[in-house]
């Protein structure tokens, strides 16, 4: 019997610390639905406390102002609204959460600079909810650091034009932030990122947007494991240095100017295990600094590359272009082909040349088919002529064209997956949970068969 | 005779009047499908908009009126034709050489070269009055020096590159 005492207590012992997170019912406080509830119940909560919102409207007439580390949790049916009242929630405290909660605009156009939730604080969670009528910002971050925005939906309009809808979320001056797993549709720039450094956006899907990410001035940003789809371009990514873009797909940008990346002004961006389909354009770059583009997969765009002015120290190998209209579109000429490195190029599968020395690369380079690519950029009418022997024998006489890829791949390139980063610490919470459980098991195991 | 004469009179009237200068004149921004002929941004705010438009009628559109003036830094050739900007406070198009403009680092343009154009002197005054700024003058947008809002790290490596 003390035996079992004991092996009680060890249970205890080792199961408490998943218990301790759990908000006690003293810290959880119900707030009823309706006029002046939510502002009385924040009012009157301590730091630390939890507001359980019910189902019905919460209606706002000024922007409440939370200056206390408190949770706002919402349940199926929670809505809080205010009219044209912007924001709704100012969040100026650290560690905030607001979860759960449908937050729908009813006013007019009033610009991105607007938004239903503007974070000042740190360490804020925002998680769970959904932005509605979005003709202002959905949630805004100024100088925060260190937060989380979550597994929320924002949904705008398809019918508004895209210059009267607001951003989903709008990052200014606010760093080391994550934005994962949000759901976006039809809003001006799915996420906009204004001086802001240091930020990972992952997991996100954006749709029938003006741009899902769009970077300006942002300086270390990763964009991971992203689906971005019918919007005008996937990554717009401006003034930025230091960059990671990699595991996204962009597809399906194929409006006039329709892109899947578009790198303008920016430096030391490592671009890699991307899918760019369907764009009008896959990769644009103009004014791109020490880049480099590997192990991506360029399919059925328009121009799979467009190739502009002011590029320096970049180098693109190692990624297969299949199925494009044209393979290449360069309206510069670069000191050496950027389209190579260390003996390594590109799979064309434009590219007609032979391999005799077996090394797996063509003999010859790929060369710009330039005739038609580069006239039709000036008329577009002239692409009634794609694939015609006229523009088929200018391309074969070279008579202006670039070399490209000194190292043309015969076989499309093995895109390797690379493996994701271990997070710190989860080789030591596995160890742990295995420890508990065999621990567990033995002692039950052990005093089963006594028992028996 | 006289129906001659007269006839004559109203037929060379018509080509006299239909000899003058082809005036140019603003085209009409499109948010959805216009973009920046420079930095490639759509121009989805039209109170930072920009044209030039040539005298065959090609236009050349801009978000902000810094990647104008960047444009013509590149092709200077460009500067002879007439260049509109538009009006911050949405009054409608202002010809280039006859706006007010002033120039606020702290208040951002799309492109961050932060500087607005009025129609009126009246009108930038006012907005100096609101958000602070210097007023400049047509001419005075001459000596401006047009640079972008850049952050700390990129001021700082460009000084760098300055100093090799």
């Amino acid at each position: 019997m003390p035996k079992l005492i004991f092996v009680r207590i060890i249970l205890l012992l080792i199961t408490l610390p998943f218990f301790t997170h759990t908000a006690s019912a003293e810290d959880m406080v119900r707030v009823p639905a309706g006029p002046g509830m939510l502002e009385r119940y924040v009012k009157e909560a301590k730091s630390g406390d939890t507001l359980l919102l019910q189902k019905g409207v919460y209606s706002l007439k000024q922007t409440l102002v939370i200056d206390k580390n408190l949770t706002l949790t919402g349940q199926k049916g929670t809505v809080i609204t205010g009219g044209d009242t912007l924001p709704l929630l100012e969040l100026t405290a650290d560690g905030i959460v607001v979860e759960g909660i449908t937050f729908r605009y009813d006013g007019p156009d009033r610009g991105i600079e607007q938004s239903l939730i503007l974070g000042k604080g740190k360490h804020l969670t925002i998680q769970h909810n959904r932005f509605e009528h979005l003709l202002v910002s959905g949630i805004k971050l100024v100088n925060s650091r260190d937060s989380l925005i979550g597994n929320n939906e924002f949904i705008g309009n398809p019918d508004w034009s895209k210059s009267k809808r607001g951003n989903a979320i709008y990052l200014q001056n606010a760093s080391a932030n994550r934005i994962i797993d949000n759901r976006i549709d039809a809003v001006q720039d799915g996420c906009y990122v204004f001086d802001a450094h240091e930020n990972r956006f992952e997991t996100n899907h954006v749709t029938r947007s003006r741009y899902a990410i769009h970077l300006m001035y942002a300086n270390d940003t990763r964009i991971r494991n992203n689906l971005a789809s019918g919007n005008v371009t996937g990554a717009m990514i401006m003034g930025a240095v230091r960059g990671e873009v990699t595991d996204n797909r962009f597809e399906d940008h194929s409006s006039y100017n329709g892109c899947g990346i578009l790198l303008y002004d920016t430096e030391s961006f490592d671009i890699h295990h991307n899918t760019l389909s369907q764009n009008g354009m896959g990769i644009y770059m103009e004014t791109t600094r020490s880049t480099q583009i590997r192990q991506n997969e360029l399919l059925h765009n328009h121009r799979a590359w467009v190739i502009q002015k002011g590029l320096q120290d970049n180098r693109i190998w190692n990624n297969n272009m299949i199925g494009n209209v044209y393979a290449l579109s360069q309206n510069t000429t670069t000191d050496s082909p950027i389209f190579s490195h260390d003996g390594q190029g590109n799979y064309w599968d434009t590219y007609q040349g032979f391999d005799l020395d077996r090394d797996g690369y063509g003999d010859a380079p790929y060369w710009q088919q330039t005739a038609l690519s580069r006239y039709t950029s000036r008329v577009p009418a002239l692409q009634v002529f794609f694939n015609s022997p006229v523009m088929t024998a200018l391309d074969y006489s070279r008579p202006d064209q670039n070399m490209v890829d000194p190292h043309p791949a015969m076989v499309p390139v093995t895109i390797r997956k690379e493996t994701a980063p271990e997070q710190p610490g989860a080789r030591y919470a596995l160890f742990i949970s295995g420890m508990i459980l065999f621990v567990t098991g033995f002692f039950i195991t052990k005093g089963g068969i006594r028992h028996a | 005779m006289r129906k001659s004469l007269y006839f004559l009179f109203v037929m060379m009237f018509v080509i006299v009047s239909g000899c003058g200068t082809n005036q140019a004149s603003p085209v009409d921004i499109n948010p959805e499908t216009d973009k920046c002929d420079v930095c490639h941004m759509m121009i989805h705010d039209q109170r930072f908009a920009a044209e030039i438009i040539k005298d065959d009628g090609t236009a050349y559109k801009y978000d902000d009126i810094g990647c104008l003036i960047k444009h013509m830094e590149e092709q200077p050739e460009l500067a002879d034709n007439t260049k509109f900007i538009y009006d911050y406070n949405e009054t409608g198009w202002v010809n280039m050489d006859e706006g007010h403009y002033v120039y606020n680092p702290d208040v951002m343009s799309p492109m961050g070269y932060n500087v607005f154009t009025f129609s009126s002197g009246g009108d930038a005054q006012a907005f100096v009055d609101d958000n602070g700024g210097t007023l400049m003058t047509a001419e005075e947008l001459d000596n401006h020096t047009w640079e972008r809002h850049m952050t700390e790290e990129m001021k700082k490596k460009m000084k760098e590159k300055m100093n090799k």
